[in-house]
């Protein structure tokens, strides 16, 4: 019986006890713990997918994915098993992958019917491109072509995404702070970004992704060092940036009308200050799971972010089910697997 | 009674081979979660009459209880609850944390304050070996800038970062000051890697003149703003040089274990 269901049981739930001073609730007078704002509420599941480290050891889980069977894909760097494969219940389906010791980004992409992974791998300085099951088809090594690099160690890839044309797009967001621009053969079309304070400059240019929600496809960059969420046109032009202080953003999920980005630091960049922050179709800051009430001042500006509850660790990623449910994975978390937040 | 022990021996050993965990998906409860610290805020740390404190909560309906500690005890009572911003005017360590009737107290936070008694600003430093190129704040002056860094050291140029065992700093003090104590601040933050000063020499022309050995080093600590303090002989100095020692080897607790330890420092305050 589940904890909540004997609170049913026994009529306890409800009962208005007095507290004992503050700080102190009765032990059986329980609560469930929601968190986030406004209309994106969550309950909190921190067993999902927890599985025996001593067959299905993680490190870091970076990212987590989605294919439209439903199946959740987990990358973590630990070689035992790059790729670990949930349904959304967190049960184990499979796992796979041996050879990604810097695994670290993690893409789904539909090619005519048939999904493809693209990982990022910043120890191997390559993005290399696989089937579902791991079958590895092509890689996109260090880009000497480009001529802004003359080591492979200088190219650090933390993150792709591919355009509705089958263009590939690396963020190099370790590295020398350029986004690399293939086409889907892997030919070399354009670089630009690079490490810097201007406008289209970025200090870790962490997470990438496509935002199709106008109509016409742009580029959706986070600059997690600078707080800010950076549009590109899909040519490499700049368009505009959303500033959100105090919130170290990974990458960019976009799912229905909102952005959902996980926090790996906030405030002052403290270490396990991390929480989740949800934008709408405006740009604007609506919820933040784990973190302070978003408030805004009468000029529109993002008041500065920070960590509310100790929820989370250091969030590196979210995926968003259909039924609205965020999965949450985790940096430096103490080899924890992903946590999941239930929409209320 | 020997079939039902040896029964759930079995049982014991076949769930304890099994691949998997029973997967136990429940929704957590409030009292599983502690409330983030509450956040002090000021316009100035350092602050030649007065400042202005603000401590701001963490999560709504959370109450926020501090204590202010200076050389006059300006508050007796160990914890007071929070209303309204605190001002201060002497060296001073406010220290604050916040409760919540749903959730666990937070971990205190805290943030020293100081009274400039003599600006620096026009001495003469250098500093050997140089800070790391990452972490060069803005240059040497940054230690004797009158202007404190923040635990946010990432985008900060408020900070020296040093991943070597000893730094020597030579001071050249004009005019000379009537001095007996020397402060160093400093960040401690052991989850990137940056424990506190291990040891403190402040020397003129080879001499001793006071010293300082921190214990506590390489003990497990929170995310904080540290000013350690030596006491000197009180006299006119117009040359000092301070030797800083850092962990040379961070002890087994921590992930990094038997590497060189940062040291980050970001001003030096004399009275």
């Amino acid at each position: 019986m589940k904890r909540n269901e004997f609170l049913a049981t026994a009529g306890l739930g409800t009962l208005g006890l007095g507290l004992s001073g503050w700080g102190t609730l009765p032990a059986f007078a329980l609560k469930d713990a929601v968190i986030g704002h406004g209309s994106h509420q969550y309950k909190v599941d921190l067993n999902w997918g927890a599985l025996n480290p001593n067959f299905y050891p993680v490190n870091d889980c970076h990212e987590m994915v989605q294919d439209k069977k439903g199946l959740l894909y987990l990358l973590t760097n630990h070689t035992a098993n790059n790729v670990l494969v949930y349904n959304t219940s967190g049960s184990l389906v499979n796992s796979w992958g041996n050879e990604y010791p810097g695994a670290h980004g993690l893409s789904i992409h539909d090619e005519n019917g048939t999904e493809y992974l693209y990982i990022s791998d910043n120890n191997r300085h390559e993005v290399i491109k696989t089937t579902l099951d791991g079958r590895v088809v092509q890689v996109f090594p260090f880009p000497i072509e480009s001529e802004k690099y003359q080591d492979p160690s200088q190219y650090i890839p933390t993150e792709t995404c591919v355009a509705p044309n089958g263009d590939v797009y690396v963020t190099d967001g370790y590295g020398a702070q350029y986004i690399i621009h293939y086409n889907s053969k892997g030919t070399l079309l354009n670089v630009f970004g690079g490490k810097g304070t201007q406008k289209h400059q970025f200090l870790n240019a962490h997470g990438i992704c496509i935002d199709q929600r106008s109509g016409t496809p742009s580029l959706l960059i986070t600059e997690r060092q600078g707080n800010e969420l950076k549009r590109f046109d899909l040519n490499g032009n700049y368009m505009s940036s959303t500033h959100l202080p105090g919130a170290y953003i990974c990458r960019p999920v976009i799912h229905e009308k909102e952005v959902y980005l996980a926090t790996i630091w906030s405030g002052n960049g403290g270490e396990n200050s991390g929480f989740i922050s949800i934008l709408d179709h405006n740009n604007k800051l609506v919820s933040a799971p784990g973190g302070i009430t978003p408030v805004y001042n009468k000029g529109g500006e993002l008041q500065k972010m920070r960590q509310g509850l100790k929820v989370f660790k250091h969030p590196h990623d979210v995926c968003i089910d259909k039924d609205h449910n965020i999965y949450v994975t985790q940096w430096n978390a103490g080899k924890t697997y992903p946590i999941k937040l239930i929409r209320i | 009674m020997r079939i039902v022990l040896l029964s759930f021996a079995v049982i014991y050993l076949f769930n304890s081979c099994k691949n998997t965990i029973e997967n136990i998906s429940s929704v957590s409860d409030t009292k599983e979660f502690q409330l983030s610290s509450p956040l002090i805020t000021t316009e100035k740390t350092l602050f030649k009459d007065s400042t202005l404190l603000v401590i701001e909560s963490p999560y709504p309906g959370a109450v926020l209880w501090f204590e202010a500690i200076d050389n006059h005890t300006q508050y007796p009572i160990p914890n007071i609850q929070y209303e309204s911003p605190i001002s201060l005017k002497e060296n001073t360590i406010l220290r604050a944390y916040a409760t919540h009737p749903e959730y666990q107290t937070s971990d205190t936070v805290s943030l020293e304050v100081f009274k400039i008694k003599h600006s620096l600003q026009k001495s003469q430093i250098s500093i050997s070996p140089r800070a790391n190129p990452a972490y060069l704040g803005k240059g040497n002056s940054t230690l004797i800038n009158d202007t404190k860094g923040s635990v946010s050291f990432r985008n900060s140029d408020e900070w020296l970062g040093f991943d070597q065992p000893k730094i020597t700093i030579d001071l050249v003090l004009d005019p000379p000051l009537l001095i007996d104590k020397i402060m160093i601040s400093s960040l401690i933050d052991q989850d990137a890697w940056i424990f506190p000063l291990a040891e403190i020499e402040v020397k003129k022309a080879n001499k001793v003149l006071g010293s300082y050995v921190n214990f506590d080093a390489e003990n497990a600590t929170n995310a904080k703003l540290k000013t350690f303090m030596v006491k000197i002989p009180n006299n006119h100095y117009n040359k000092l040089t301070i030797e800083l020692t850092s962990v040379i080897n961070i002890p087994d607790w921590h992930p990094g274990n038997g590497t060189q330890a940062w040291l980050f420092i970001d001003q030096i305050l004399v009275e």
